[in-house]
């Protein structure tokens, strides 16, 4: 067994044909599909249960109502293919996609990372950080998975950007490629700015080497944290993230200890700003 | 012998709407004559009363100028008309028909100036339940409509409704002991008005809605909606199926949701056509799509649909593969799911997953269902009027002897198979 895709299903009744055909129009030798329906309340669970009848590559683990990183979890612990990948059932796979990863693998990658802005070929984890985060997808060995331990380890973060990052930061033969999937169901990125800051945090204890391109691309990933409506939770939110802002500076430049006294320097100018209208 | 009834009915063959033609299919395999006084229609179709029928038909038109029955003059034109028809002489019972209210209203006058005739008052819909009432800007007249539903159902001898939901709340509606005993007796579809066809396999997938709309709560757009998600996600069937919608006013929102579409190609609107031909129509979809009344219970205080559309015998009986967007509990999920065929809400994903559904071939092609067949519902109607002539007696043995009549039928047909 080589390529184990492990496929997120949540109410997707319309769209399991689409992935699952993509998936196996052109496959590679050694496929196998792991379908994980969490508590579908459609007519998921029959359209998996007749792939499964009549394509013994297709397998279907049920799961009451989780969400996708516990899903994927549940999943990659049933994976047998060397090489374990994860997709949403809303999406589906590219048709050269097949042909670009049996490619781009070999004996000593350990992770294909794919994004929109990645160069295609092999990287080291500085330009795969340069890029943007947002919108990753990669596969792994599951070796590699297995050696380290790695889960989705939250839904916010699952297969987006927390499980992706982990696996660069601990893989020694990082390999990008543009986009094997089309389309992209993520949710908009809900966390705080706390748990941002928090996430990126362990990430620079895990690699403090790579604390300077961490700490860019975790700046950059404040753009993308979703606002509240206008209005005075929006003004605390704003605060918050500026001061979130300011402690990843501080990280970046090896000042840790120095965030609180930066951060408060930074809101009493925002709120002075604030009050004047600039 | 053959019975001898005096039908108050404002809607009634040989006008084409669902309603009018509603009673007229009923009644037409009875071994009765019927003395019926009616509305004259604006849109009729002669060739209804052309079909051979057990029954005998006498009609009287009532020409209103103002044939509309939300206005008090015409009412009591139509009523008068109806009282002044009857004859105790010549007629045996009194039927009436809700459709319109002023046909009960006609007979609760009746009843009162001859109170040993029996009197069967037929409700195709609901009148102070009605869900679409609220929905509706003006209705005049509708608390008068209340009152006559009221009296109705307590001086009528026996009430006829279509389906047990419809049933239950009528049921609800004035203290058990003093309302007339509930009959359920389903709409039918009438084989002989129609030629059945074979379906080629030629062009599009035609998915076909017959009949009307409506602004609110039963509207094209979670279909077109659909349509588009369907062909978003599977861009290879927009040259396979195609989605016709026949009946006349069609809303703005409805034409304004088609402009938006992404593929508005795959969907025409046709204006409507007669009862007949578009029986004929029907056998001509590959799939039917009903739409009913969404309702529930936060807006509308409802958790099952309490109509069962006389479209839907129709459909059943043109044994076509049916698509039903209805209330998840109700008459239409009840038939469709005993037929197999899918049942979803005004969810777009649903509809555009029954629709791939459809199109691939994944549901059975439904037998039309004996139970709905003209000829047995006439029996159960005629069963029902020689009860109320029989008396107190005739109506407390009538839910065993029509229970028993249905099962005998339904047994051959098992039997039969």
């Amino acid at each position: 067994m080589t390529y184990s895709v492990l496929i997120f299903v949540q109410d997707s009744d319309l769209y399991l044909d689409r992935a699952l055909e993509s998936l196996f129009a052109m496959p590679p030798a050694g496929l196998e599909v792991i379908a994980v329906n969490a508590g579908s309340l459609d007519a998921s669970e029959l359209v998996l249960t007749e792939w499964a009848a009549r394509d013994q590559r297709v397998r279907v683990i049920k799961l009451a109502r989780c969400s996708e990183a516990e899903a994927l979890n549940s999943a990659a612990l049933q994976a047998r293919g060397r090489w374990v990948g994860f997709m949403h059932a809303r999406t589906s796979f590219r048709p050269d996609a097949w042909q670009r990863l049996t490619t781009a693998v070999d004996e000593r990658v350990e992770v294909v990372l794919t994004g929109n802005r990645l160069p295609t070929g092999p990287m080291s984890v500085q330009q795969a950080i340069a890029t943007r985060p947002r919108g990753w997808n990669c596969w792994v060995t599951s070796a590699f998975l297995r050696a380290h331990g790695l889960t989705f380890n939250s839904a916010q973060l699952a297969g987006d950007l927390g499980f992706p990052m982990w696996a660069i930061l601990k893989a020694a033969k990082i390999v990008g490629l543009s986009p094997l999937i089309d389309g992209n169901p993520a949710a908009p990125l809900e966390l705080t700015a706390d748990e941002l800051l928090a996430a990126f945090a362990e990430f620079m204890r895990e690699r403090p080497e790579l604390a300077g391109p961490l700490a860019q691309a975790a700046l950059h990933e404040f753009d993308a944290l979703t606002p509240p409506e206008p209005g005075p939770a929006r003004v605390r939110w704003e605060v918050n993230r500026l001061r979130a802002r300011a402690e990843v500076m501080l990280l970046r430049n090896g000042l840790g200890p120095w965030g609180s006294r930066v951060a408060k320097a930074a809101l009493r100018m925002f709120k002075e700003r604030s009050a004047t209208g600039h | 012998m053959s019975l001898r009834v005096f039908v108050s009915s404002w809607l009634f063959a040989p006008s084409t709407g669902s309603a009018d033609v509603d009673l007229f299919k009923r009644l037409r395999h009875c071994d009765a004559q019927f003395e019926v006084v009616q509305v004259r229609g604006r849109l009729v179709d002669p060739r209804l009363l052309d079909f051979p029928s057990r029954a005998r038909f006498v009609r009287h038109e009532v020409d209103l100028a103002d044939a509309q029955p939300r206005s008090q003059g015409a009412r009591e034109r139509f009523i008068e008309a109806v009282v002044e028809r009857f004859s105790p002489d010549r007629h045996q019972l009194v039927l009436s028909h809700s459709n319109e209210v002023p046909s009960h209203e006609a007979a609760l006058r009746v009843k009162r100036l001859n109170p040993d005739v029996p009197w069967v008052a037929y409700f195709g819909d609901l009148v102070s339940q009605n869900p679409y009432v609220r929905h509706m800007r003006e209705y005049p007249l509708f608390e008068d409509d209340c009152y006559v539903e009221e009296q109705t159902l307590r001086h009528a001898d026996v009430i006829v409704c279509n389906n047990p939901y419809q049933a239950a709340l009528m049921a609800a509606r004035v203290p058990r002991e003093v309302g007339a005993p509930i009959i359920v007796i389903p709409h039918p579809y009438d084989p002989r008005f129609v030629e059945p066809q074979v379906r080629t396999t030629e062009g599009p997938f035609t998915f076909m809605h017959l009949g009307a709309l409506y602004p609110v709560k039963r509207m094209a757009s979670p279909v077109l909606r659909a349509i588009d998600l369907l062909l978003e996600v599977y861009p290879a069937l927009a040259n396979r199926l195609q989605m016709l919608f026949i009946g006349d006013d069609v809303s703005d929102a409805d034409l304004a949701a088609w402009r938006r579409m992404a593929h508005p190609h795959v969907v025409r609107f046709i204006p409507g056509v007669s009862y007949l031909a578009s029986l004929d129509l029907m056998q001509r979809a590959d799939a039917l799509v009903l739409i009913d009344g969404l309702f529930n219970r936060h807006d509308d205080g409802i958790e099952s649909s309490p109509f069962m559309p006389g479209k839907l015998a129709d459909y059943l009986g043109a044994g076509r593969r049916i698509l039903g967007i209805t209330m998840e509990q109700g008459s239409s999920a009840d038939w469709l799911r005993a037929a197999g065929q899918p049942v979803v809400s005004e969810n777009p994903q649903a509809i555009a997953f029954a629709m791939k559904r459809l199109v691939e071939g994944r549901f059975p092609q439904p037998r039309p269902p004996l139970r709905l067949r003209a000829e047995l519902v006439g029996a159960e109607m005629e069963l029902v009027m020689r009860a109320a002539l029989v008396g107190k007696a005739g109506l407390a043995a009538l839910p065993v002897l029509h229970e028993r009549l249905v099962r005998t039928v339904l047994a051959h047909e098992a039997t039969a198979q």
